[in-house]
């Protein structure tokens, strides 16, 4: 029994110290929840880091950041939106759906504002009311899909893989198959329900004969991405990513948002918020529009592709790994 | 009444291990019968249990219980009119609940386990009272788990907890077998104690000849699947131990060990 | 100080929430002795039906009952397939979760959300009445400790049962149920359905209180009801008076903690885990070594 009582208070002591030790000071505290490590999100949490500085803040003045990691763990992700919430942080920063889900259930008891970023349909996942506001990565899909017909003339069908629960992925294909026709392409649109199916479905659209694929931001796909561009290059069929780690793996282009502009412009809003020029429940969600076109020209040229000069002038050579 | 009519068993049918143990085999125990069943290793003593109490399936034949063909029954409806106490003296309670609680589940056997509650507070001076009849001051140990107790205890409870309800007939397999010489002894006296005082049929494979023939009315001997030695009544009285180990040797002999 | 209260009552909510899931775990593998995986199914399935009857507008409280009885079938089907199709224990229970995956995404469509507008057990009118003048963590709490131990006895009572008797009886020693005269078969469907039941009710519960289903949220779970299960009954070993439900809901708190002690002790991100884990066996090991004292001075 004196060993329970021990434990209990060593563990009591240590959470009180942890607790208490980092609201000690005044400065405002960002508390930022990222879903899991992943190229895209990295980027976007040290855009939004960046924008914070770029509005004028400075760091350990004005703002300090709390970054949590939640290991792609939904009960995580709770318990670290509740460590926030439990701080009375100033704002909470959710980067992907479940970390933004997570902070916003957890910011409800004493309305902490939240901002997130990197989450496609910010009204599916129902953070489009209330305190809370963010930028949307939602794909620049008409650019795509234009940019697929500038350099492969004479294809007909593209190939998507895509996760079907994640509603990011879905109300995606749907745009792709609402605005295909308009391009003259056809969309041959192939569902896994996790990550380890996603070569095998990459198979499956080879098969079929699609002219090339196009990715989404879905996880399970960019996850397995080199697997897959492995079977896709030895049939000669090109991939086009959508952002620009993707075309960095081996993608051949892409028409896609830049994750660190993303976070840049969240954190621009997340100043306006911190300063107190407007509250998260005023400011609409923004989508970001600029995209930019990625080339990587090793790929390309091994696909036969010819870059049309003008594409070629504005394209961002990601060649490298 | 248990009436073994014709019994067809054959083990492995259609591979290389085929073994057909029974042929039309046939046995009947009356009420208050106590037969002690003796035989080498492989002569279908612990068969023919399995095959009464519905363990293994019968390729032929029937066995009646009271007149009533239960063949087709399942193992676990079955025992609701039999006790039976294993060689093991670990499967016959649950190591981790207390002698109590194993107790109050043998209590209840035969009648639904439904929302009552499981220990009867009001029956407890009954367990101790039959618990006393052992002699072995378990009547003290209800609370203790089961898992604590000694193998010769836990078989003396697993005695009781088999003749607490109403049975037809108590099937004991071998059940001193594991125990060792003083409290296999004590075990054996108390079975037959108990069978007396509650007047059961009782069926009791054993490898123990003195056992065999020092108690109970009826004695068969069997090998291969067949009956080769039966004594009843005065007949089996008479019997000594020496009487059966010389038949025991022949059969022996004649398989050329 | 009120930020170490704050971060105290939300870790004992989820430890309170998730204790109902230890509950099933403990029915599973410490009752039953039967590894069953079906609970990575059948907690997302209390969230995913949870979070489509809110959406539809169900009465927030009637959604508890409809995702325990759903979780009763997802048992129900583990224990058919193991024991009518003598399927192994751990598969049968593989065999349903993997199904349940696909289930899940069919009952709610894809991951779903739901608005701060609609009630939920925490927010609606009747719990407004009871606990309004509280802030909504403590009513989070008072409401989660309220299921917690409503069930804990419900289950105590229940193990004190005839039926709760032979339940343990059927993971201690299945031959002596049989020599009962009782189909070990059913007695262990049974103990499935119960433990299943809980699962998926813990599951509606998260749905309420993160507000979300989402098809990843099973992954793991079964792996932190075993490890609730041990973290409470080793610590409680031999004090007899703690029940074995009371110490498996202290495990769940004390893990919750664990995660908790993790983040906010700001260590580096990815380490999450492996400090939760080490710090899981350190408890263990305390707990063990305070064992083998009561032993030798025993």
């Amino acid at each position: 029994m004196k060993k329970t009582i021990a434990m209990v208070t060593i563990f009591a002591i240590i959470l009180s110290l942890a607790g208490c030790g980092r609201s000690s000071n005044k400065t405002p505290v960002i508390g930022i929840s990222q879903y899991g490590e992943h190229a895209s999100l990295d980027n976007c949490r040290e855009g939004f880091i960046q924008g914070l500085k770029d509005s004028g803040l400075v760091e350990n003045e004005d703002y300090v950041i709390d970054y949590q990691n939640a290991g792609f763990d939904d009960s995580i992700a709770t318990q670290i939106a509740q460590n926030f919430s439990a701080k009375n942080v100033a704002l909470m920063c959710g980067i992907a759906t479940p970390a933004a889900i997570a902070c916003f259930a957890a910011a409800e008891d004493k309305d902490i504002p939240v901002i997130f970023s990197a989450i496609t349909d910010p009204v599916k996942a129902k953070l489009d009311k209330g305190n809370i506001t963010g930028t949307s990565d939602k794909l620049p899909v008409d650019a795509q899909l234009e940019l697929i017909r500038r350099l492969q003339p004479e294809a007909k069908t593209i190939g998507i893989l895509y996760t079907t629960s994640e509603p990011n992925s879905v109300s995606s294909i749907a745009e792709y198959q609402e605005k295909a026709p308009q391009y003259g392409f056809t969309i041959e649109a192939l569902g896994v329900t996790q990550q380890s199916e996603v070569t095998l479905a990459a198979d499956s659209l080879i098969a079929k004969g699609v002219d090339c694929f196009s990715n989404l931001t879905d996880n399970n796909v960019v996850g397995v991405l080199s697997s897959v561009l492995e079977k896709t290059n030895e049939a000669g069929i090109p991939v086009y990513g959508s952002e620009v780690e993707q075309v960095k793996i081996g993608c051949v282009a892409s028409a896609g948002i830049d994750y660190y502009e993303l976070g840049r412009q969240t954190g621009i809003m997340a100043a306006k918020i911190l300063k107190g020029e407007a509250t998260a429940a005023e400011m609409p969600y923004e989508t970001i529009s600029d995209f930019n076109y990625y080339i990587n020209s090793v790929a390309i040229s091994e696909m036969g592709i010819k870059v049309p000069a003008d594409i070629a002038e504005k394209a961002i050579e990601s060649g490298n790994q | 009444m248990l009436e073994l009519k014709n019994i067809v068993k054959v083990y492995n049918p259609g591979t290389i291990t085929e073994m057909c143990i029974f042929q039309g085999f046939n046995l009947t125990v009356a009420d208050g019968d106590f037969l002690s069943i003796v035989g080498s290793n492989g002569s279908g003593k612990t068969s023919l249990l399995n095959i009464i109490c519905g363990s293994i399936p019968v390729e032929g034949g029937e066995v009646l219980i009271n007149g009533e063909d239960v063949t087709r029954i399942k193992e676990f409806k079955r025992y609701e009119k039999i006790g039976r106490v294993y060689q093991n003296p670990a499967m016959g309670s649950c190591p981790n609940l207390t002698l109590l609680e194993n107790i109050s589940l043998a209590d209840n056997k035969g009648k639904k386990f439904g929302l009552k509650k499981g220990i009867n507070k009001a029956r407890k001076d009954y367990y101790q009272e039959q618990l006393s009849i052992l002699g072995l001051g378990l009547e003290d140990k209800l609370e203790v788990k089961m898992g604590s107790l000694s193998g010769g205890q836990r078989q003396a409870a697993a005695l009781i907890m088999a003749t607490l309800t109403p049975i037809d007939f108590l099937i004991l397999d071998e059940h001193t077998a594991a125990l060792d010489p003083k409290t296999a002894e004590t075990i054996m006296e108390l079975t037959d104690k108990v069978i007396r005082e509650k007047k059961l049929t009782a069926i009791m494979v054993t490898h123990n000849l003195r056992y065999a023939v020092e108690y109970g009315n009826r004695l068969i001997m069997m090998d291969k699947g067949h009956i080769v030695m039966e004594k009843t009544g005065a007949e089996k009285e008479a019997t000594t131990v020496n009487d059966v180990l010389h038949i025991f040797n022949e059969i022996s002999i004649e398989c050329g060990n | 100080m009120s930020n170490f209260l704050d971060l105290v009552v939300g870790t004992i909510t989820q430890g309170l929430i998730y204790a109902l899931l230890s509950y099933g775990v403990y029915i599973t593998y410490r009752i039953l002795d039967f590894p069953d995986l079906t609970v990575d199914g059948s907690f997302p399935l209390g969230a995913a039906v949870t979070a489509v009857l809110l959406t539809k507008g169900l009465n927030p409280y009637l959604t508890l009952p409809v995702a325990m009885a759903v979780g009763a079938l997802a048992g129900l089907v583990t224990g058919l397939i193991h024991v009518k199709l003598k399927v192994r224990d751990l598969l049968a229970s593989i065999i349903t979760m993997t199904s349940l995956f696909s289930i899940n995404l069919q009952i709610a469509g894809s991951n779903l959300a739901i608005e701060r507008a609609t009630d939920t057990i925490f927010t609606a009118a009747p719990t407004m009445a009871l606990l309004g003048s509280m802030s909504l963590i403590y009513r989070k709490l008072v409401v989660s400790l309220i299921l917690a131990v409503f069930f804990k006895l419900i289950l105590d009572l229940y193990f004190n049962t005839q039926s709760g008797l032979l339940l343990r009886a059927v993971g201690d020693n299945t031959t002596l149920v049989t020599t009962l005269a009782k189909d070990k078969g059913s007695v262990k469907i049974l103990g499935l359905v119960i433990a299943n039941t809980l699962v998926a009710l813990s599951g509606a519960v998260v749905c309420h209180e993160q507000r979300a289903f989402s098809s990843t949220m099973g992954t793991g779970q079964v792996v932190f009801g075993l490890a609730t299960v041990i973290i409470g009954t080793t610590l409680f070993k031999n004090l007899n008076f703690v029940k074995g439900t009371t110490a498996v809901m202290i495990g769940s708190v004390l893990y919750k903690a664990c995660i908790q002690v993790s983040i906010s002790l700001g260590l580096p991100a990815n380490l999450l885990k492996l400090v939760s884990s080490v710090l899981f066996l350190v408890i263990l090991v305390l707990g063990n070594r305070r064992k083998s004292e009561v032993n030798t001075s025993a």
